[in-house]
């Protein structure tokens, strides 16, 4: 079967689109989560997120490039990453909780520039390329077009991390206690919970999935120091408009905003940008805690 | 059990919020198996002490005991697990859990050896077991209460302090409350209540301490708080 | 290394580090006592402030062409983070896309100058008008969200902006830019070499004078009310949202201004200068400086120019160290470079009055060491009334002043109040009783417009003022004190009351100016009424709760009002207190002819003063009457009295 000319190209930017979508929905999932039970927005998320990149590049250079490999340098990256994050959350962050909301900002914000020039000096500012694993490689035919297969894998993958996460959170017992976290963590400190350490664990949670998400990323091919940037205000645009603490809405509005973009990239080129924001603008103009959110503005 | 170590001691006990000082070097302490009730006007300090012992506000002690053991260098969810429970005022819940969620929480930071579990819970307050799957928020104030006390029984304490129990409470579910506190009270378990309502807390209390502007101003048996004239000059009623 | 040699060393650091913060806390309370250190070290910055400014201005003189550059673009960027600072500093509103507004100034410059062959002075004299505009509207959208809502909505907005500026190349000239907006002839650098320098300072300069002014003002005390107790700011007649709508549009005038200044310096703009990372570093500039001084941006755009100028040159990683600056600043040095320096000269001040013998030693107290002990007396007896006024029945023929007619909410499935009707006739001092959960709390919420009814109507003069905001409604001449006291906390005792009275007098919109001498005379007068003159210094927080529910019925009055809604007045106060504030309560009433309407438990009180009684139970009216009629109605005896024991005969 074989679409038009310009079916097929909106066909292609919507596989893409939601490409897309899918690993903002990997940053933008952890984000999400930190923010619900720890109360502050995680700036440095996107340089995790990036940093997560640069170490699946340094592993796979020792591990290798192959299938199995792949899965290996997948999970390290994602451990990896939660370990600096947790790291960051111990030392950084948990002095400022419940200081004035300028503190906790600038704080988290200090290691966007931190991490930024850290980069820079170990990796250089051109950004590197890896090997996508073979399983990966090529694409698939679909009408007419070819869609390269890691579209579909991130696509999985961000599904897998949604069950994985609706799982743990609704399943278990450490998700009982997240939960209850959200709801009133001074209760749950009163019924026996450390509630510190349950922090830190959702802190690592959180980063763990955006080291995924930037080894994701870097074995599809060239990543580039830039990309820090470009994740964390996507991801702000996606968690504000999913309703800050949801993940549903998170899940609904990462591929929301892929969408947006891929086919804005076709509609109107030079206003690729500026849509998201227009998109964010309105629906917050019209409905200020987001799509799913519950917490008044 | 003599009169010789209480279960809980209190003693040189201030609390503080920010720079100022709530509640001003009390003195107090709960034997086995007692029931003592903390009574005062709005703002004596009563629920900042509890909190205090708690650990949850800032506070400095000359000495805080349980079962003759130091608490007080230890973080509030240490206590808990020590055997220290706290009620909060306002029958808190966590709303977006199931009530049978929320009772899982309380078991899971139980002090050592379970000698009440979630199964007992459900046999003393039935209408918890009816509403097992039921989101906490949409509990009435009453159902919510008895949830709280539920999961502080959960957590094996041997110490339970209660922040206003009665608040916002039908006479009915009192009579129940009081049953399962008394029942609780005859296994050893010590109990500090705090409450505006005296008649409440006179009705289950043995001993009786007094608050005013955050120190402890009278203390005697409940016999003798009972009356007229002690109540008229503490509690203007 | 051993875990067990990690821990000593640990455990090594943590003894010198207890060391260091017990000299520290030592050296905080020899601050606390010495006042005069720290006026010498306000005073000494002062001094610091106007050097350095007099040195910025004369730069051109002593030193060379390049630094003179650096220092022009330090003030654009200081004049940028001075107008966030109005925000961040006076409402707490941490605004993460300021840069829209330079970029909006800028554009206005250079638009013009590209496509209408204006002069850039025309674009520059309204780029703040156009700042002002558009701050305005943005603002609508943008407040619509508090604390991090609006962060983000101002950061998603700021990129909206840029990602147009980006994107409409025909207009902007995108990543390229506008080039070729050249100064007018009598700034110019190639006529005058440093006249375009002075003239930027001379601009910054005097909107750092105007900024200031507009801080100090009644209006910039309205807002920081509002940032400290937003419920309390609403209940003094303020209407919130549009002093912050204000103020964002006075940020956004003066940061278009910022914009259209380097326009005008630099001769471009290009879309890479209004991105977020303009937005972030007006921020970090805020915060390395100090917020809480008024030229502290500048210094922080000062120090940012010139110290990161020669770290790029010196390594790569000047990002980090950027950010550890800011980690560091935001962890440790709250106050920012000047507060560093006024923290120096007042430890300076201290150990030289240490040494000379002159300073006050900090009291030894075993119970406090970081804590000041705030155990205040009870308030002394208030000015005693010759004749002790008889009470007089109101007179209940009249209309009614407020008039509440089948009020009903409820609350999901729970019914707070059930067509609860009731008049308060004027003059009258009227109780509502009830037990526990009758409804009370809710029913003043509804009357005072915090929560809107599901039905029926509240007439206050006749006028209907159902589900009207509560500043509205305060605006009518009807005041409320809270349970738990609710004032301003940062603000003294007497500052509290200013701040109501000027609030309900219009006198905030002043943003220029002091209060009126006869709002600051009827403050006084009222701090004096209540009997807290002597703490009219104190700060609220620190007040003890007695005197805390003293001045919420002093701020009750400060307002203006004719009707006055009491939530448990004499909660938690013992009953020497008590009496005393009953005395006060009815002597003021009868006084000025106010009517007053109260909740309470205590039956003495109600009883005592009380003409006309109204019982509550369970959302509903339960009887109305004299309190005769009610103590003999059975009904209300087996709802609420009838839990005191017979033989306790409640007197008058």
């Amino acid at each position: 079967m074989a679409l038009g000319t310009t079916a097929n190209s909106y066909f292609v930017q919507i596989i893409f689109g939601l490409g897309s979508g899918a690993v903002l929905f990997l940053i933008a999932s952890g984000l999400t989560l930190i923010f619900g039970a720890l109360r502050i927005v995680n700036f440095a998320h996107g340089s995790l997120y990036m940093l997560g990149a640069y170490v699946a590049f340094e592993l796979s250079s020792v591990i290798g490039y192959g299938n199995a490999a792949f899965w290996l340098v997948l999970l390290l990256s994602g451990v990896v990453i939660a370990a600096v994050g947790a790291g960051l959350e111990v030392l950084f962050f948990r002095p400022v909780y419940g200081r004035a909301l300028l503190t906790q900002l600038l704080v988290t914000f200090s290691f966007v520039l931190i991490i930024a020039g850290i980069v820079r000096k170990v990796w250089g500012a051109q950004g590197e390329s890896t090997q996508t694993p073979p399983f990966l490689q090529g694409g698939v035919r679909l009408f007419d077009s070819q869609i390269p297969k890691y579209q579909f894998f991130f696509m999985a993958l961000a599904l897998a991390v949604a069950i994985l996460l609706w799982a743990i959170l609704y399943r278990t017992g450490l998700g009982r206690m997240i939960r209850a976290a959200v709801s009133d963590p001074q209760l749950l400190h009163l019924s026996g919970v450390n509630v510190r350490l349950l922090f830190t664990g959702v802190f690592a949670l959180g980063c763990f999935f955006a080291g995924i998400a930037g080894a994701a990323i870097s074995l599809q091919g060239a990543i580039g120091p830039e990309i820090a940037v470009n994740a964390i205000i996507r991801a702000f645009v996606v968690i504000v408009l999913g309703g800050l603490g949801s993940l549903a809405g998170a899940f609904i509005a990462s591929f929301v905003v892929g969408l947006a973009e891929a086919l804005g990239i076709l509609w109107v080129p030079q206003a690729s940008l500026a849509i998201v924001f227009a998109v964010l603008v309105i629906v917050l103009a019209l409905r200020p805690q987001g799509l799913f959110g519950t917490r008044a503005a | 059990m003599s009169s010789g170590t209480p279960l809980l001691g209190v003693s040189g006990l201030s609390a503080f919020y920010g720079k100022s000082q709530v509640v001003f070097d009390v003195d107090l302490r709960v034997d086995t198996g007692e029931v003592v009730a903390l009574l005062g006007r709005n703002g004596a300090g009563k629920t900042s002490t509890l909190l205090a012992i708690a650990g949850v506000v800032a506070n400095r002690s000359a000495a805080l005991r349980l079962g003759g053991e130091s608490i007080a260098e230890l973080p509030s969810y240490r206590r808990v697990r020590k055997g220290l429970a706290l009620v909060p005022s306002g029958a808190r819940s966590f709303a977006n859990l199931t009530v049978a969620e929320n009772l899982e929480i309380a078991r899971r930071g139980s002090a050592v050896g379970a000698l009440v579990t979630i199964d007992d819970v459900y046999r003393i307050f039935p209408v918890l077991h009816s509403l097992r799957a039921a989101s906490a928020g949409t509990l009435s104030g009453g159902e919510r209460q008895m949830l709280a006390i539920g999961r502080a029984m959960l957590s094996q304490p041997r110490v339970l302090m209660l922040d206003e129990p009665s608040e916002g409470l039908a006479p009915i579910i009192l009579t129940e409350l009081a049953a399962r506190l008394r029942e609780m009270n005859s296994r050893g378990v010590g109990i500090l209540v705090t409450e505006q309502n005296h008649r409440f807390a006179l009705e289950l209390a043995e001993r009786v301490y007094f608050m005013e502007k955050g120190q402890v101003v009278w203390e005697g048996a409940a016999a003798e708080a009972r009356r007229p004239d002690v109540l008229r000059s503490y509690l203007s009623i | 290394m051993t875990l067990g040699g990690w821990w000593k060393v640990g455990a090594r650091a943590r003894s010198r580090r207890s060391v260091l913060t017990a000299a520290a806390g030592e050296l905080r309370r020899s601050l606390a006592a010495d006042p005069a250190a720290r006026d010498v070290a306000r005073r000494g910055l002062t001094i610091v402030t106007a050097l350095l400014v007099v040195a910025a201005a004369l730069l051109p003189l002593y030193a060379d062409r390049g630094t003179v550059l650096l220092m022009q673009q330090a003030l654009y960027l200081g004049l940028l983070a001075l107008s966030l600072n109005l925000l961040v500093s006076t409402t707490g509103l941490v605004s993460f896309g300021h840069a829209m507004f330079f970029g909006l100034g800028a554009y206005a410059v250079a638009i013009p100058v590209a496509k209408l062959e204006w002069s850039s002075m025309t674009g520059f004299v309204i780029a703040p008008a156009i700042g002002a505009v558009a701050a305005f509207v943005i603002g609508l959208v943008v407040l619509r969200g508090r604390e991090l809502y609006f962060a983000l909505l101002t950061l998603g907005v700021g990129q909206l902006i840029w990602a147009t500026a980006h994107g409409w190349q025909s207009l902007t000239g995108g990543t390229n830019g506008t080039t070729g907006v050249f100064p007018p002839a009598f700034i110019s650098p190639f006529q005058h070499a440093d006249r375009l320098y002075w003239f930027v300072f001379a601009v910054v300069a005097v909107s750092a004078g105007v900024l200031y002014a507009i801080t100090r003002s009644p209006f910039g005390d309205a807002l920081r009310g509002i940032r400290d107790n937003r419920l309390r700011a609403e209940f003094v007649g303020l209407w919130v949202k549009r002093y912050e709508l204000t103020a964002f549009v006075v940020a956004g005038a003066f940061g278009a201004l910022a914009g259209a200044l380097m326009v005008v310096g630099e001769t471009q703009i290009t879309s890479a200068q209004v991105d977020w990372n303009r937005s972030a570093l007006a921020l970090i500039v805020c915060l390395i400086g100090g917020t809480r001084y008024i030229l502290g941006p500048i210094a922080g755009a000062v120090f940012y120019l010139f110290v990161f100028d020669y770290v790029l040159s010196k390594t790569i990683l000047w990002d980090t160290v950027l950010g550890i600056v800011v980690l560091f600043v935001a962890l440790a040095l709250s106050g920012g470079l000047a507060g560093m320096v006024e923290w120096l000269l007042a430890t300076g001040a201290v150990l030289v009055r240490r040494a000379r013998g002159t300073t006050v030693q900090p009291q030894e107290s075993a119970l406090a060491e970081e804590y000041e002990v705030v155990h205040l007396p009870a308030s002394p007896s208030p000015v005693a009334r010759a004749a002790e006024a008889a009470v007089a029945l109101a007179d209940r023929s009249g209309p009614p002043v407020l008039s509440i007619r089948a009020i009903g909410k409820s609350f999901g499935g729970l019914v707070a109040l059930e067509d609860v009707s009731l008049d308060v006739r004027q003059g009258s001092i009227h109780a509502v009783i009830g037990p526990n959960g009758a409804g009370k709390t809710t029913f003043f919420n509804v009357i005072t417009g915090l929560v809107a009814p599901d039905g029926g109507t509240i007439l206050l003069d006749g006028k209907d003022v159902t589900a009207r905001p509560p500043w509205r409604i305060v605006g009518r001449g009807l005041a409320r004190s809270f349970q738990q006291a609710n004032l301003f906390w940062a603000l003294s005792a007497l500052d509290n009351l200013t701040l109501a009275a000027a609030a309900a007098r219009g006198e905030t919109v002043r943003m220029f100016g002091k209060n009126s001498a006869s709002t600051r005379q009827h403050a006084r007068s009222l701090i004096e009424l209540v009997g807290l003159g002597d703490f009219a210094s104190v700060s609220a927080a620190e007040l003890s709760h007695g005197d805390q529910r003293s001045l919420e019925f002093a701020a009750a009055l400060a307002v203006d009002s004719h009707v006055i809604l009491l939530d448990e007045p004499t909660a938690g106060l013992s009953p020497l207190e008590t009496q005393l504030a009953t005395r006060l309560i009815r002597e003021v009433a009868r006084e000025r002819g106010l009517t007053v309407l109260f909740v309470e438990h205590d039956m003495e009180v109600v009883f005592g003063i009380a003409d006309w009684i109204t019982v509550l139970n369970r959302g509903a009216v339960l009887a109305e009457g004299t309190p005769d009629e009610i103590r003999a109605n059975p009904e209300v005896r087996r709802a609420y009295l009838g839990e005191h024991d017979q033989e306790t005969e409640v007197s008058a």
